[in-house]
């Protein structure tokens, strides 16, 4: 091996590098590091579903299997991503993380209590008309749980790893 | 009072002597000449309409005669009294205007005077709405208004004198740390001046203006959005109680009778005529509007074409979300069995179970077949009109 170079030789959960690891990678190493990686068998280990709730109702697509240890780092993880990216909405949202029946994190949404523009004379009806017709658009974009909008964004956030501090 | 259910004249006086940093609307500062140019074109615009009143486009005119006449602005108090005389002589001989049609004029405190207000009375101006926005000094500082908290005093004590059917006053709340305090005292200084209607309206930041600016560069914070609630709720309530109960999200008056005519016609799909620069017209399914600028809109006009810049035909899907957006907006909310296109009983059934979400949430109460917005529903009154599914309506331009 050169001088100035490192090989780093791991064994890794598959599961740990399928999300974004290999961008992080990039991003510590200022674009120089390389990855290869190759399968070597399937082991035994402690796992749990972590289940995302949002107003009590469960959101399919966050759910995942996550090692015990790591179950309520990443539960409180999630629920601070949704209580960042799910926008306000006129009732107050809950956001939990749970396995099974127990509830290990929480967030919350406070509800909105104002949104109404201050005038409405003619010549902001068109204007406030687009925007609404605008918002009804991109509620269509979105996931809806329970009465909860939540946008695409939301999801992407959610399963991007920590940004490196 | 009698009917007044016909449409609105809406003229647009786009002057002012200093223009606000919070301002969006379509003002200069223009001198004595400019002045002379806007009403020599308006009354061009004037004589371009037809001879019932409205532009030859579309679908049949509205048949009763015009039977408020609005001047906004701007500053329409700015015009010399000649010149208002001239443009509500040229209205009335062109236009079909009922003979006791409700006048309107918008006023800056430091424009009214024993004499002015005795002339704007003579000319028939029923209603005068003073630009005052705040009785605190350093507000009035802030908003760039041009006069002080003894003038707006005056003001009111003189419009009152002159014996104005409606004297209505502007205000403007939730500035930057502004606290329930120093609200509530605008208010009651304002009750204590004795008007018959107050608009109250929440400190908005458009882009492209001086306020907006300020904003982009991170140098002026907008008020949060529970602290904006909290003057709202205080707002409604404190008027309530002292006598002047809301009707509108920002609209306030001591009785029916001083409600205002001609802005309830915006909210009830009501046609309505704009002259001048930037006004907005409506009529059936068709709406249109006269270019921004001052220049723009004298452009075509001396080419002897009216200044219309844009429009719209409205499908039967724009239609209904208008007027669920508008009548949700005031306390007397929505009448599903008036909604366009006899929509409103499919509506009511397809959205049955979003309904009773919103009454379960406490923001909407169901009378008959009318949805209103409670006060707390009021506040969020956009999101209410967005709620209901209006997907079974089909977009057909008419």
């Amino acid at each position: 091996m050169a001088v100035g170079r490192v090989d780093l030789n791991s064994e890794l959960p598959l599961a740990e590098v399928l999300f974004d690891f290999y961008d992080k990678l990039k991003t510590v190493t200022q674009g120089y590091g390389s990855f290869d990686y190759e399968m070597l068998d399937y082991r035994p280990t402690d796992l749990v579903k972590v289940d995302i709730l949002v107003n009590g109702e469960p959101v399919d697509a966050l759910s995942q299997l996550v090692h015990r240890d790591m179950s309520r780092a990443r539960a409180l993880r999630y629920c601070e991503r949704l209580e960042e990216t799910i926008p306000r909405q006129q009732f107050k949202i809950a956001i939990q993380g749970a396995i099974g029946g127990q509830i290990i994190a929480r967030s919350t949404i406070n509800a909105y209590r104002k949104d109404v523009t201050a005038k409405c004379y003619g010549g902001d009806i068109t204007r406030k008309r687009k925007l609404l017709e605008k918002q009804r658009e991109g509620k269509k974009r979105m996931k809806v749980v329970g009465a909860v909008e939540i946008p695409q964004s939301a999801f992407m956030a959610v399963l991007k790893s920590d940004p490196q501090k | 009072m009698s009917d007044f259910s016909g449409p609105g004249l809406y003229i647009h006086v786009p002057f002012c002597t200093h223009i606000c940093p919070y301002c969006d609307f379509s003002v200069l500062t223009g001198d004595r000449a400019w002045q002379a140019r806007y009403l020599q074109h308006l009354l061009m615009e004037i004589e371009l309409l037809t001879d019932s009143g409205w532009p030859d486009r579309g679908p049949e005119p509205p048949r009763q005669p015009f039977d408020t006449i609005y001047f906004g602005g701007g500053t329409p108090s700015m015009l010399q009294p000649e010149h208002l005389e001239s443009i509500l002589e040229a209205v009335r001989a062109r236009l079909p205007v009922r003979t006791d049609a409700w006048l309107f004029l918008e006023a800056n405190p430091e424009d009214v005077t024993l004499a002015t207000a005795a002339t704007w009375r003579q000319m028939g101006f029923r209603t005068i709405s003073l630009g005052v926005q705040s009785f605190a000094s350093d507000n009035l500082a802030f908003l760039g208004r041009q006069h002080s908290p003894r003038i707006a005093r005056r003001s009111l004590e003189v419009a009152i004198a002159a014996g104005f059917d409606t004297v209505a006053m502007d205000l403007i709340y939730g500035l930057p740390d502004q606290t329930p305090t120093d609200w509530q005292r605008d208010l009651d200084e304002a009750l204590a001046a004795g008007p018959h209607h107050l608009s109250c309206y929440q400190l908005t930041v458009h882009p492209r203006t001086p306020f907006g600016f300020r904003r982009q560069r991170g140098e002026l914070e907008e008020m949060g959005n529970d602290e904006q609630s909290d003057l709202f709720v205080l707002t409604h309530r404190h008027l309530q109680e002292a006598g002047l109960p809301g009707y509108e999200v920002s609209n306030f008056a001591a009785g029916p009778e001083h409600r205002s005519l001609h802005n309830q016609k915006y909210w009830s799909h009501t046609p309505y005529l704009g002259l001048g620069p930037s006004a907005h017209s409506f009529a059936g399914h068709h709406r249109w509007w006269n270019a921004r600028k001052i220049k723009a809109w004298m452009a075509p006009l001396g080419e002897g074409r009216l200044p219309i810049e844009s429009s719209e035909q409205l499908g039967l899907q724009s239609l209904v979300l208008e007027s669920l957006m508008l009548g949700l907006r005031t306390y007397a909310g929505v009448d599903f069995d008036a909604l366009p296109g006899g929509t409103g009983q499919g509506l009511w059934e397809e959205n049955e179970a979003a309904i009773d979400r919103l009454v379960e949430s406490g923001l909407a109460t169901v009378e008959g077949s009318c949805l209103r917005p409670t006060l707390r529903g009021l506040a969020v009154a956009d999101t209410l009109a967005r709620s209901l599914d209006l997907g079974s309506l089909r977009e057909e331009p008419r």
